[in-house]
């Protein structure tokens, strides 16, 4: 006969408030091992939620680009053909070519069987002082489109600019107040207004267009060009440098550059597009952050709750046994025990409801996340930390003995001559 | 062999102080058959539980062999009365999970805890040849009889070979055989050279002690052949 027979035997007789003080124990420690398994399921689904958006975006942002690419491709590009000896720095720091070239040249061109481009427009541009209004701006002299021979007809992308009419930016109109219709002096000369264009943001701002005949004039360069803009060149067919090999071939002493500007669209258009990506997965990732955060919160108010139901549950079912054994304590005190023999009882029961029930919890916990794994088809150890486990397991006895302990208290602490007298 | 000195015992009642005891001296010495009757309350059983170290006097002493009982530690305490005090009570005090032969090896446990105790074993296996309880050895106190149960009780305080046993109205609950049989049992235990302090209602009971003592209103009486509570 062993203080452990006494306490086994006990354990049976009272199997009842055992088994519930067992049950408080196990759904404590279940509960704990699940919430955190449902964490790390939701942490797992994340990931693989975001890794396969990740690759989707991937894919989407190499097929976005990739049909920009295209859309920019059939949208053509812009070349601007210039005398070979016009010095680029030049160009880019004055806004215009200093250079200048014959216009029979946009003929020669016009007459070619180049086959790369769609459509022609000769150019004279010049930074003036416009002297009616006291201002710099940038003069361009252009006749509308010219027609290659061969090429098929399509509709100009540039309307012809008639003498006498002047377009201008949105910063001239503007800041003079005028409008289509409206006459305005440029250079001592009159024009009408033929169209006012709205703000673009660029030195076109800035400019305005007369026709290329008076522009000659004006400027003091009759026959004279110093661009000509090809306009759409279709890469669908030809790529840039096929086009500057053909133009220089048929005008060997031009030079031809790619009007920036479509080259940037293109590759703003493409950045964009992957921004747009990144943005989506971005947007993926704090949604999926921000519900975590929902369900730790609400994990964090519930598991508290149910383990401080079951540890008051089981600080309750130890008073109730303590009371149920009162006599006992003090039959077991007058023959022999010792107040700490009498509170030994108490503990290793308690210490034996806890190590059973908290092995039943996390094997209930346990098989909870096989169920779940197998139904989410994510492996069951992902969800398992091994030492969580081993850290319920441990302290669930623990917390078991303080309870047990503590409801045991008021009964053991009673005197047991009154016990024995009482009965 | 016990010695009580001036020992004083108060309760508080509802109402008013109880003092149960009053500068109480008593002697017990080794192999006296002693028998204290007295009124329900006038504090038989506080001065039983006061004699064998269950309950701290308000004053006064209690020596064993001229050692304030009081005075050791209550690890010490626990084990002196394991070892030397025995106790039957009126209430039969069993544990209702272990079986007759386990509710007497349980008075082995304060000494052997961790291993069973053979000498505890054979011991038991004799008393409950004794007591007549062989057969009924791995019964439940539940399918006891009432004199059976006190058998088994009166087992369990011989265990630890006790110097002196106290007896809280042992015959109370049982029909006149077995209170018959429970006496011989006393008497059997001061033949063999224990020490019995029995506390009872029953004149006949106490009429078999070799020193009878009346309480009333806290003092003790000698008392001779002819009761001094003739009611009783």
């Amino acid at each position: 006969m062993t203080l452990f027979s006494i306490v086994r035997k006990e354990f049976f007789y009272r199997s009842h408030i055992t088994i519930v003080a067992i049950a408080a124990v196990a759904i404590a420690v279940a509960a704990l091992i699940a919430t955190a398994g449902l964490l790390r399921l939701f942490d797992a689904s994340t990931e693989s939620i975001i890794s396969k958006k990740e690759k989707e975006v991937a894919d989407q942002t190499e097929q976005l680009q990739e049909e920009y690419r295209k859309i920019g491709t059939s949208m053509g590009f812009n070349i601007l053909v210039l005398p070979k000896d016009q010095d680029l720095a030049d160009l880019y720091a004055n806004d215009f070519a200093t250079k200048t070239m014959p216009d029979w040249y946009i003929d020669t061109l016009a007459h070619s069987k180049i086959a790369t481009i769609q459509h022609l427009l000769p150019l004279l541009q010049q930074k003036v002082v416009w002297p009616e209004q006291k201002r710099t701006v940038l003069a361009v002299g252009t006749m509308g489109e010219v027609k290659i021979a061969s090429a098929e007809t399509k509709k100009p992308m540039r309307d012809n600019v008639a003498s006498g009419t002047i377009y201008l930016g949105y910063e001239l109109h503007n800041s003079i107040g005028c409008k289509k219709g409206s006459f305005v002096k440029f250079m001592g000369r009159q024009f009408t207004v033929a169209g006012c264009y709205p703000m673009k943001g660029t030195k076109d701002d800035i400019t305005l267009w007369i026709n290329l005949k008076q522009a000659q004039e004006m400027f003091g360069k009759k026959g004279l060009l110093n661009g000509i803009l090809a306009l759409e060149c279709q890469c669908a067919m030809a790529k840039p440098d096929q086009v500057r090999a053909e133009i220089g071939a048929i005008l060997p002493n031009t030079q031809i550059v790619e009007f920036a500007s479509q080259a940037l669209t293109r590759a703003e258009t493409r950045s964009k597009a992957a921004d747009y990506a990144k943005a989506a997965l971005l947007s993926e990732k704090t949604s999926r952050a921000s519900l975590r955060h929902e369900k730790e919160k609400y994990f964090f108010l519930v598991l508290p709750l149910l383990i401080g139901t079951c540890v008051v549950f089981i600080g309750v079912l130890s008073y109730v046994n303590a009371r149920q054994r009162r006599t006992e304590f003090g039959i077991l005190r007058a023959i022999g025990f010792s107040a700490g023999r009498v509170a030994a009882l108490v503990n290793v029961r308690s210490l034996l409801i806890g190590v059973i029930g908290s092995i039943a919890g996390a094997v209930c916990g346990f098989c909870a996340l096989i169920v779940l794994a197998m139904r989410t088809r994510v492996g069951v150890w992902s969800l398992v930390d091994i030492a969580e486990v081993v850290f319920a397991i441990v302290l669930a006895p623990v917390c078991t003995m303080v309870c047990g302990w503590l409801g045991a208290m008021p009964v053991l602490g009673e005197d047991p001559a009154e016990i024995v007298k009482g009965e | 062999m016990l010695l009580l000195e001036n020992v004083t015992k108060t309760f508080i009642g509802p109402t008013k102080r109880i003092e149960v005891l009053r500068n109480l001296s008593f002697e017990i010495k080794a192999n006296d058959f002693i028998s204290i009757r007295g009124e329900s309350g006038c504090g038989k059983s506080t001065l039983m539980l006061l004699a064998s170290g269950l309950m701290r006097p308000d004053s006064g002493t209690v020596a064993l062999n001229g050692k304030d009982l009081y005075g050791f530690s209550d690890k010490d305490l626990t084990s002196i009365r394991s070892a030397e005090i025995g106790f039957v009570f009126q209430e039969l005090l069993l544990l209702p999970y272990l079986t007759v032969r386990e509710n007497i090896l349980a008075a082995s446990i304060p000494d052997k805890t961790s291993k069973p105790n053979r000498d505890a074993e054979t011991e038991t296996d004799r008393l409950l040849d004794r007591f007549a309880m062989s057969k009924r050895s791995g019964h439940y106190p539940s399918k006891l009889s009432t004199g059976e149960k006190q058998r088994v009780a009166f087992a369990r305080a011989l265990l630890n070979g006790p110097k002196v046993l106290f007896a809280d109205e042992p015959t109370g609950n049982l029909d006149p055989d077995n209170a018959v049989k429970i006496c011989g049992y006393f008497d059997e235990f001061v033949k063999d050279g224990g020490t019995v302090v029995l506390v009872t209602h029953d004149k006949n009971v106490a009429a078999r002690a070799t020193k009878r003592f009346a309480l009333s209103d806290g003092k003790l009486i000698n008392v001779k052949d002819n009761g001094i509570f003739p009611s009783s």
